[in-house]
């Protein structure tokens, strides 16, 4: 049967046709792709390029198309697959009209020296020196091309891969070195044992314009991965994320700062394709730049491990509050429709007491809240008295709102919400009585 | 001055500044430095007993060389680390770097019977074979722009050892060399002095410097002066004060009459060295580095003419104020 079938001219079967879809090759292609195949039976990092090629084609034979690909404009045929070392342009053709299509490469990019040079997001392995006493020593390694257990870190439920995603910093070098407090959630035995293991960065490169660096998350404010480099990293990091579930990985995500959009799209781009990565993946957000509420949809949506009590941490910023779409209602909109939709009937009365207690401390509420309350009505269904007291338990105070907004003051991570303020208190405090 | 800038830094306060001590077997170390402060890392650096017995052989681990073997006969003890941040302009800029100090004691089990630390030849001779194991040895596979290039050269991560001199400081002869990092990683300044015939204390600092736009060592040079970093290593240095135990005052008499016209050979690279770290340097030129108006999503690396020019004059010898004369070429002596 398959011998019968027109073939389009100049392209070729390439590999065995046994299993999934048939891959199609221009002459050229089949080329390049044979002399990879060769090279990257050779154990050495000069075969980076050569595996994640061999591996990127070989993944388009699956019947779905790969989380990481999207339709090209205006083609409902035409598909792009992003990789950190390739992007893979290819056509689905169908012949016969049944449901198996075949798939024709059109082009193949190499952008491996791209990522090689942390231009393009990828995944790079994260080790501490003790001589220099510094994180992130780069010496010339490449990116990795697949998702894996490391040497010292197996990925099962005891020791979970630990995987940072950085948002603005001021490149490869300063996200390496600030990721590791917030990974390990501010506590110092965590840090210790985080450094005889190491970690994995993906990192996802920074806007290099002082002018606009810092702020891009004003011009992103609660659009999800809006700008070309977060969707494409985004793409990047839903490919690792399937990686992971297909080897049965336990992974924990920890974005900081505008990593979060990246982090939150890549699991809708799951959520699209109905991966469900059984509790074994879970994510953390520190200082995050959009809504968690989106986030905690999203984690829900693709069966991430929702059991820990904290996975969000943010001294309430500028970019907290605007970037996450008004931040007090992201957290309350969690709690609710975590009560709402996936508490079980009687687990009930206990999680109202908490949504409430945490509540109950309300102070005054402001005619600021309206749209908010507004909102919680619409969305949760909710009467408007109740949804008031609730949102009265947001009030901000300024000083920790500005305070924590200033980039220099939220490196660290923040343990309690009046850590920034207690920063600077203490500076204040060791300029007048100082330490002896 | 005030404020620091992107260009220079400002270095922590030595407002409150303390006096370190450290005894060593009777040997009494003490230096100035201002309290440790990461802006990144948790836990804070400088928690090290301030006493340390040479002779104890517990106190000291095996040194590693750069393929994580052991050294033999080479010994070591931490004594003291520490970490401070550089900041530019306050809320604009924050963080610009930071130095970290490693201040070790290195013990040499296999020195031949006759010869002594205290002898500047043979402290030159340990500190250069120290370097060249850990430091100058330390390679990485390179990574080639062509896919289809499968040659596997090996590159080293550094330049070392540069700018080698030797210096009085605190009653003690140092000698002093720095490095120039190639891929990525901080550049070091060591500073290496005999605190008895077996032992003897090197402190390693560790500069790190950060720029939006400087994500590799070539490009962070045009964004951050190495100037005031230098400065506060300089004056800690020159804090340093080192009153040796009766036991080793007597051995460094001894050696003192045995050779009473003191060499003072200094270390270099060779130029083989130099042309690959150029080579090197260009390649990581582009790392994490935009040029202005172009594509920010591919390679932009720099001249190699200006890489050449850069690190021709990065290995030219500075004397530092009251620097010895330059004495033979290690390797010739």
């Amino acid at each position: 049967m398959s011998s019968t079938r027109i073939l389009a001219s100049g392209f070729s079967r390439y590999g065995s046709s046994n299993n999934g879809r048939s891959v199609m090759v221009s002459d050229q292609h089949q080329t390049m792709l044979d002399g990879f195949q060769q090279i990257s039976k050779i154990p050495s990092s000069q075969s980076y390029h050569a595996l994640v090629i061999t591996s990127a084609v070989n993944s388009l034979r699956s019947s779905s198309s790969p989380v990481n690909s999207f339709a090209k404009n205006g083609s409902p045929t035409r598909r792009c697959i992003v990789f950190s070392g390739c992007e893979i342009e290819y056509e689905l053709v169908n012949y016969h009209g049944g449901p198996q299509t075949d798939v024709h490469i059109v082009d193949i990019r190499f952008t491996g020296d791209d990522s090689q040079h942390a231009k393009r997001a990828a995944l790079w392995r994260v080790s501490f020196d003790n001589a220099s006493q510094d994180w992130g020593v780069f010496k010339g390694q490449a990116p990795e091309r697949q998702l894996k257990g490391t040497d010292t870190v197996a990925g099962t439920i005891s020791q979970p891969l630990e995987i940072g995603v950085n948002g603005f910093c001021d490149g490869f070098v300063h996200a390496a070195e600030i990721l590791p407090a917030h990974i390990t959630r501010g506590e110092a035995a965590a840090e210790d044992a985080l450094k005889s293991v190491g970690y994995q960065l993906f990192y996802v490169p920074v806007e290099k314009n002082s002018t606009k660096a810092g702020w891009t998350f004003l011009r992103d404010m609660g659009r999800t991965a809006e700008n070309k480099s977060n969707i494409q990293a985004s793409r990047i990091l839903a490919g690792h994320m399937k990686e992971a579930h297909d080897q049965g990985l336990y992974v924990e995500w920890t974005s900081h700062r505008g990593g979060s959009q990246v982090l939150i799209q890549a699991m809708k781009l799951l959520q699209r394709h109905r991966i469900n990565v059984q509790g074994k993946q879970k994510i953390f957000l520190s200082d995050h730049t959009s809504s968690h509420f989106e986030a905690d949809q999203a984690r829900r949506a693709i069966g991430m491990d929702v059991r820990d009590s904290t996975w969000y941490n943010a001294t309430p910023g500028i970019a907290q509050i605007m970037g996450g779409q008004s931040f007090g209602v992201a957290s309350l909109a969690c709690s609710i429709d975590g009560l709402l939709n996936h508490t079980k009937r009687e687990e009930m009365p206990g999680k109202v007491v908490m949504v409430g207690g945490g509540v109950g401390a309300a102070a005054v509420a402001t005619n600021k809240m309206a749209p908010v309350v507004a909102q919680l009505v619409s969305s949760f269904a909710l009467t408007p008295a109740f949804a008031w007291a609730i949102t009265a338990a947001l009030g901000l105070s300024g000083v920790r709102l500005a305070a924590s907004s200033v980039p220099s003051f939220n490196n660290k991570y923040h343990k309690g919400t009046k850590d920034v303020v207690a920063q600077l208190a203490n500076k204040s405090f060791n300029k007048l009585v100082p330490p002896k | 001055m005030l404020f620091g800038t992107r260009r220079n830094p400002k270095a922590p306060s030595y407002r409150h500044a303390k006096r370190i001590k450290k005894d060593l077997s009777g040997t009494l170390v003490s230096f100035v430095a201002p309290d440790s402060y990461s802006p990144f890392a948790i836990r804070q650096a400088g928690d090290e007993g301030d006493i340390l017995d040479l002779a104890s052989i517990d106190c000291f681990k095996q040194e590693l060389a750069a393929d994580k073997t052991e050294i033999p006969g080479v010994r070591v003890a931490t004594i003291y680390t520490g970490s401070w941040a550089f900041r530019g302009l306050p809320l604009l800029h924050g963080y610009c770097g930071s130095v970290k100090c490693h201040f070790e004691v290195k013990r040499v089990d296999d020195l031949p019977i006759n010869e002594s630390l205290f002898d500047n030849s043979v402290l030159a001779q340990e500190v250069y074979k120290s370097l060249e194991l850990t430091v100058i040895n330390d390679l990485h596979e390179a990574s080639s722009s062509d896919p289809f290039d499968m040659t596997s050269y090996q590159w080293p991560s550094y330049l070392t050892p540069i700018n080698c001199q030797w210096l009085p400081r605190g009653d003690s002869e140092w000698v002093y060399f720095e490095d120039q990092s190639l891929a990525s990683g901080p550049s070091a300044i060591t500073w290496s002095t005999a605190i008895s015939e077996r032992h003897y204390l090197i402190c390693n600092y560790y500069i790190k410097r950060s720029a939006l736009n400087g994500g590799n060592p070539y490009r962070i040079e045009q964004c951050v002066s190495r100037d005031n970093f230098l400065a506060f290593v300089h004056k800690i240095m020159d804090s340093f004060k080192i009153e040796l135990s009766p036991s080793a005052k007597a051995e460094q008499e001894r050696v003192r009459i045995q050779i009473p016209q003191q060499s003072r050979p200094v270390l270099s690279c060779s130029a083989e060295q130099v042309a690959l770290a150029k080579r090197v340097l260009h390649h990581y030129s582009g790392f994490d580095y935009n040029e202005k108006g172009k594509d920010p999503s591919k390679v932009q690396r720099a001249d190699p003419k200006d890489v050449a020019a850069f690190l021709e004059e990065r290995i030219k010898p500075r004397p530092l104020p009251g620097s010895y004369a330059n004495g033979p070429a290690l390797n010739e002596t």
